[in-house]
């Protein structure tokens, strides 16, 4: 009986209207919010109005030697002569316009060094006719320009991150006086330290081989799931807030509350509520990752490792596929928690439309929570492990400064507060009198 | 006279609303003492003198158009829209070089933050919180019967059915209260924390403020705004939007009868309203239209009576939006009224 009254009690949860309007809403968030990633994605960008700063030499590399790189490949790839050969191309077009002569730009090395300096000198200085004419050439020459410096930005940034940064020729090039491996950013005497991060960063410079996985791809796949979360945590406020209230609007609670096997149906109700969240927050996850990947060539990063830190410094070096599943059960951990508050404000609710006005803060609260779980999560610029470390720091408590992935122990810890807030009202309404 | 003041009294004491009031004073007094923007000490020279007028020779079609037809790829008449809008406001920026306003001191290179604290985040805040009060409101009062079963004996005569429009002046009544309450509280609190009387006849559009939409502009008013009538004119914005949300709320209140689901309905239209709009081809009339909605009058706080941003292709949008909402929803909600005194409530 209990498993028929479960199971009666979804069907109540899932009503065909409500969850054609999650279904229609959820198909126009992806349309509006969504889709743009995966279409900057596909445009090669970081997420949209971001450009890669590797251009498309990363995804070169990553195609011709896979997942990492080794000091070899580094060296067969040839970034200096690549740069070089770019720089012979940009001098000889620079050479053939006269409008780069006008300028006092003779090569690709004095555009770099003297050209925007020289252009706002003479801005400053210009009237109103000469300013119109110095922004047409500015802008045409920009066009110009744009294409090939984008192409030797690109291997300029590669180079800063591979062979500077992460020193991968062992050439131990000391630029910040620091040590011998490159750039050392979270030293243990720095104020900013953490063993977490400190240990990620030694990581990456000391491994043998670097990732060479995408530009960011931590950022935009964990930017693509927060709206995928948020969605679905405000999608199971709607689902499963009604659940109680619509019984004591309708007064069959005080039917139900007349025996104690009617009073454990409220167990069961908490139950459904918790079951469809997790549905829902799977459902959620499956279609809009799903959508990611099909629409994409993210596939072919499944195996490879994400740890990186050009941008953030992401703390475990695991697979996407790893960070794709973990992102994902964060989602259902959110939504669980989420479904268990829900819960409890339509146990205290007696109407619908005061219900609703409740639900908008704590709507709110959670659509902040799941959003700031989600995104960047597992690097140091996550807001919730940014928050644990700084408060570490503060308080000068090795515990905080330690935590491991805070974000996913929060999205636990939120679960956990749901069931027990749910299983506690659900157990006090065993005796409550309801005169 | 009495039933409006006892409608009032069912909406104003419903303790949920109570509670949200409360809550609302309590998030924007965060966000007044919490929110960024340092004061400049008493005295302390604007730098003004020190501007360049960047309003001479500023050509916007070329310069912000240009911009926004170039990042989202527009062609067509989606170019020539966005493009139109600026050339007509050239005639405006040519006046503002004319008479000064960009050399306006207002709190100098402290402009910027403080300007966006009260226009864009305490606006926006008390206009969400009063847009959804009024909202509730009148879903709680046109949905009162239906919620206390007392349907079958309240409609069953045109007296009872009449107190609808009762309702109707008690949500609008509420509506206006929890304004002028939360709107008052929150800009007393305001201006106890932050003198502004030494800027109020300073110019909103001073070169010292910008506005970033996209790309970092000018903050350009289409017509000459000192900060307090400019105050002034954004509160009015405020309170036509709450009446706007008000007379949704009723709308949806009256023609589906069932508290969840109307409630579910006018939620389901207001977030419509927001996810469809990034849908739309930027620049095209349809983006420009849900543009002129309730909520997305809101989403563009802190651009009311400016240019906005490549998705607004009309001049006054705010007014234009204004005008059309409390028309049409002031006819959907007579429509529901005059359907609701003959509909069938078995």
């Amino acid at each position: 009986m209990s498993a028929r009254l479960l199971l009666n009690e979804l069907k109540k949860i899932g009503r065909p209207r409500i969850l054609l309007l999650i279904a229609v809403m959820g198909a126009l968030v992806f349309f509006a919010f969504m889709r743009p990633y995966i279409d900057s994605f596909k445009a090669n960008m970081l997420k949209p109005g971001f450009f890669n700063a590797y251009g498309d030499w990363q995804n070169e590399m990553f195609d011709l030697y896979g997942e990492t790189l080794s000091a070899a490949e580094l060296a067969d790839f040839d970034i200096p002569g690549r740069k070089a050969a770019l720089e012979a191309e940009i001098d000889a077009m620079i050479a053939a316009e006269p409008l780069f002569a006008d300028y006092g730009v003779h090569s690709f090395a004095e555009y770099r060094e003297d050209y925007y300096a020289g252009y706002s000198r003479r801005l400053a200085e210009a009237d109103a006719a000469e300013r119109d004419k110095l922004q047409a050439d500015n802008a045409a020459i920009y066009d110009m320009m744009f294409g090939p410096g984008e192409k030797w930005l690109g291997l300029y940034a590669l180079e800063d991150y591979y062979v500077y940064f992460l020193d991968l020729d062992r050439n131990g090039v000391n630029l910040d006086g620091g040590g011998v491996l490159g750039m050392t950013l979270f030293p243990e005497d720095s104020p900013v330290y953490s063993p977490v991060v400190h240990r990620a960063e030694q990581l990456y410079i000391g491994a043998a081989e670097r990732n060479l996985t995408r530009y960011g791809l931590h950022e935009t796949f964990s930017n693509y799931a927060a709206l995928a979360g948020l969605f679905a945590v405000l999608a199971v406020l709607l689902l499963t807030s009604p659940l109680v209230m619509t019984d004591r609007w309708r007064g069959i609670h005080l039917l139900l509350y007349a025996s104690a096997k009617g009073r454990a149906v409220l167990r069961i109700q908490a139950a459904a509520c918790l079951i469809a969240a997790g549905a829902m927050g799977l459902l959620t996850a499956v279609v809009s990752y799903g959508a990611f990947f099909a629409l994409t060539d993210a596939g072919k990063y499944w195996s490879a490792h994400i740890g990186a830190f050009d941008r953030a410094v992401v703390l475990y070096d695991v697979a996407f596929r790893g960070y794709v599943l973990i992102l994902g059960a964060t989602t259902v951990s959110l939504c669980v928690g989420c479904a268990g508050l829900s819960f409890v404000l339509s146990r205290f609710s007696s109407g619908a439309v005061t219900l609703m006005l409740k639900a908008v803060p704590v709507a709110l609260v959670l659509g902040f929570a799941a959003w700031n779980t989600l995104e960047m999560a597992l690097t140091n610029q996550n807001m919730i492990c940014h928050g644990v470390y700084t408060a570490g720091r503060n308080l000068h408590s090795i515990f905080l400064r330690g935590v491991e992935a805070p974000e996913v122990i929060f999205a636990g810890l939120l679960a956990l507060v749901g069931l027990l807030a749910a299983g506690a009202v659900a157990a006090r309404e065993k005796r409550a009198d309801i005169v | 006279m009495r039933l409006l003041f006892n409608e009032l009294k069912k909406i104003i004491f419903t303790p949920a609303v109570a509670g949200f009031v409360l809550l609302a004073l309590i998030v924007n007094a965060v966000i007044v003492f919490a929110g960024g923007g340092d004061y400049p000490p008493p005295g302390a020279e604007s730098g003004a003198s020190a501007l360049t007028d960047y309003y001479e020779d500023y050509d916007a079609a070329e310069i912000i158009a240009g911009r926004y037809i170039a990042r989202h790829g527009l062609t067509g008449t989606h170019a020539a829209n966005v493009r139109a809008k600026y050339e007509r406001l050239q005639a405006v920026i040519d006046e503002k070089a004319a008479s000064g306003d960009g050399l306006s001191p207002y709190f100098g290179e402290a402009t910027r933050p403080l300007h966006r604290l009260l226009f864009r985040a305490l606006f926006g805040a008390m206009t969400a919180e009063t847009a959804l009060l009024a909202l509730f409101a009148a879903l709680l009062s046109a949905g009162y019967e239906n919620w206390r079963n007392t349907e079958g004996l309240v409609y069953t005569s045109r007296t009872g059915r009449g107190i609808q429009r009762v309702k109707l002046g008690a949500a609008l009544a509420a509506a206006a209260f929890f304004f002028l309450l939360i709107a008052g509280v929150t800009l007393a609190l305001f201006f106890i924390r932050g003198d502004w009387s030494a800027v109020w006849d300073s110019n909103v559009s001073s070169l010292f403020n910008s506005s970033v939409s996209e790309y970092w502009k000018p903050l350009i008013t289409w017509r000459s705004f000192e900060v307090l009538p400019y105050l002034a004119a954004c509160l009015s914005v405020a309170a036509a939007l709450t009446v706007c949300f008000c007379l949704l709320g009723f709308a949806a209140g009256v023609f589906i009868r069932g508290g969840h689901v109307s409630a579910t309905a006018a939620l389901a239209l207001c977030a419509l309203m927001f996810v469809a709009e990034p849908i739309a081809p930027v620049g095209g009339v349809l983006c420009g239209a849900l543009n002129l909605t309730p909520v997305q009058l809101w989403v563009n706080v802190g651009d009311w009576f400016t240019d906005g941003g490549a998705d607004i292709i009309w001049a006054n949008f705010e007014s234009w939006g204004l005008l059309a909402s409390l028309a049409g929803l002031a006819a959907v909600g007579a429509g529901a009224l005059a359907v609701f005194q003959r509909k069938d409530l078995g």
